[in-house]
């Protein structure tokens, strides 16, 4: 059996974490935006780089995040 | 009665200079995927214009007989050529000679190099791969550094690189280890290139670091291409050394040779009143959402003609070259992508960077402005950002 991979997704900038747009168990192809954090009144699309299953949201609306935090676990498909 | 012997030892002379360090010192060379220096130069002028300058200037040593016996050649090379057609001065270490930590006759030719391009008023091109004069005991007096030619703080050694820096452009590249002294040569430079997996820039390599520091950190850890993307210290990372030289070659297009002259317009099949439609969508009327500026810089230049500079260090601000109807011009512009495209100490130094250069060749510059301001925050404070900023804003 084995164990599918996790991708780790960590904020490309410091802000305030403003809108979520996938849910827990969603599917997103590299690309998609995951969150949108607002970083010197900009909004900054967080962009995941490998697609996956959304396991884990770490971060909710309202929340402060630094650069290179973890935000979200993906689970990798199997190509 | 004749000349003739000396003659011939001229002859053997300039032979044993084409020799390098030897064919296991080249081989090895080659196998580490670098060129040797004549090959650099051949590689970056065009072809059959390099005059090499002090070929035969090195040590001799003769035998018994008064004859030439061995001889070590300088293990710096230089000369002048052309690029595009137009005058340069090119010099550069060999490598495999002491791994290009001068010798007597090398230090004297590196800095010969300088005023060589300083005297013609011709572009300086600086192939770097070396360290500085080691300061190790010597054989005679271990105690004493065998440092070779005059003292490294004698004025003339230093005057010189500013000289041309003020009087003609200057691009470096470093193109394997560079060190000390060379690495200080590196960033005195208008434009710095490194490869990016066969050079590195330390001002001190890692027996030193260890030695002073007790850190033991490699070439690659301490100076290599992921971290001098990052601090500024090189304008680019070139995929491999034909690249460093295509950019180099680049680089100097948009430059006039001297501070005296102009830059040279290009003829321009681009026609001056192209108006771009993408142009009318590219910045969102939200005011919050972010936009690609460097897309817009590419629109509004002559086509394909923008060269970007030191992209991953300060990228809150674009540099770059570019041109306008053939005409060569300075850009820079806010990337909202970054920090909103807030002035940060890296940026500011980068944007007065590009300021006085084209203060220095008389370039036009134009700004592409999404200013927000300089950036704020404790890092902005301790980073020294109002100082960086102000001298950007002044320059």
């Amino acid at each position: 059996m084995s164990t599918a991979e996790t991708i780790v997704v960590a904020a490309h900038v410091s802000g305030t974490v403003l809108e979520i747009k996938a849910n827990s168990g969603e599917a997103l192809a590299a690309g998609d935006v995951l969150m949108v954090i607002e970083c010197m009144k900009m909004h900054m699309g967080l962009e995941v780089n490998a697609g996956g299953v959304v396991r884990a949201l770490l971060v909710k609306p309202g929340d402060l995040v630094e650069e290179g935090q973890q935000v979200a676990l993906l689970e990798a498909v199997p190509g | 009665m004749s000349w003739r012997r000396e003659v011939e030892e001229i002859r053997r002379r300039r032979l044993l200079a084409r020799a390098h360090g030897g064919e296991q010192a080249i081989e090895r060379q080659h196998s580490l995927g670098k060129l040797t220096v004549r090959e650099r130069i051949d590689a970056l002028m065009d072809e059959g214009s390099f005059q090499e300058f002090g070929k035969m200037a090195g040590a001799a040593y003769l035998n018994a007989q008064g004859e030439l016996g061995e001889f070590v050649p300088a293990n710096y090379v230089l000369g002048l050529g052309q690029i595009d057609g137009r005058r340069v001065a090119v010099g550069g270490e060999d490598f495999t000679l002491k791994g290009g930590s001068p010798n007597a006759a090398g230090l004297r030719k590196s800095i010969y190099a300088e005023h060589l391009a300083v005297r013609h008023r011709v572009p300086l091109i600086r192939l770097l791969e070396g360290g500085g004069g080691s300061v190790a005991g010597g054989d005679k007096d271990p105690s004493r550094p065998q440092t070779v030619g005059s003292p490294v703080h004698e004025a003339p050694r230093f005057q010189i690189m500013a000289q041309a820096m003020s009087e003609v452009p200057v691009a470096s590249a470093a193109l394997g280890p560079v060190a000390g002294f060379p690495a200080g040569r590196l960033v005195a430079s208008h434009f710095s290139v490194m490869t990016k997996n066969t050079s590195q820039i330390m001002i001190g390599g890692p027996a030193l670091v260890e030695r002073a520091l007790g850190r033991r950190l490699d070439k690659e850890a301490l100076g290599g291409a992921h971290v001098h993307r990052k601090s500024g210290v090189v304008d680019s990372v070139a995929e491999d050394e034909q690249d460093a030289f295509r950019q180099i070659r680049a680089f100097l297009g948009y430059l006039p040779s001297n501070v005296w002259e102009t830059a040279i317009r290009v003829a321009c099949d681009d026609p001056g009143d192209r108006c771009e439609e993408a142009l009318l969508s590219i910045v969102p009327r939200d005011l919050r959402q972010p936009f690609d500026m460097c897309r817009i810089v590419e629109l509004v230049v002559d086509r394909g003609s923008f060269f970007p500079l030191a992209v991953d260090y300060g990228p809150s601000i674009i540099t770059g070259l570019a041109r306008l109807n053939g005409c060569s011009v300075g850009i820079t512009a806010n990337d909202c992508r970054h920090l909103a495209g807030a002035m940060t100490a890296e940026a500011a130094q980068k944007m007065r960077r590009l300021i006085e250069l084209c203060d220095t060749f008389h370039l036009p510059l134009v700004n592409f402005v999404d200013e927000p301001g300089f950036m704020i925050g404790p890092d902005a404070e301790r980073n020294g950002t109002i100082r960086y900023g102000m001298a950007a804003v002044m320059a």
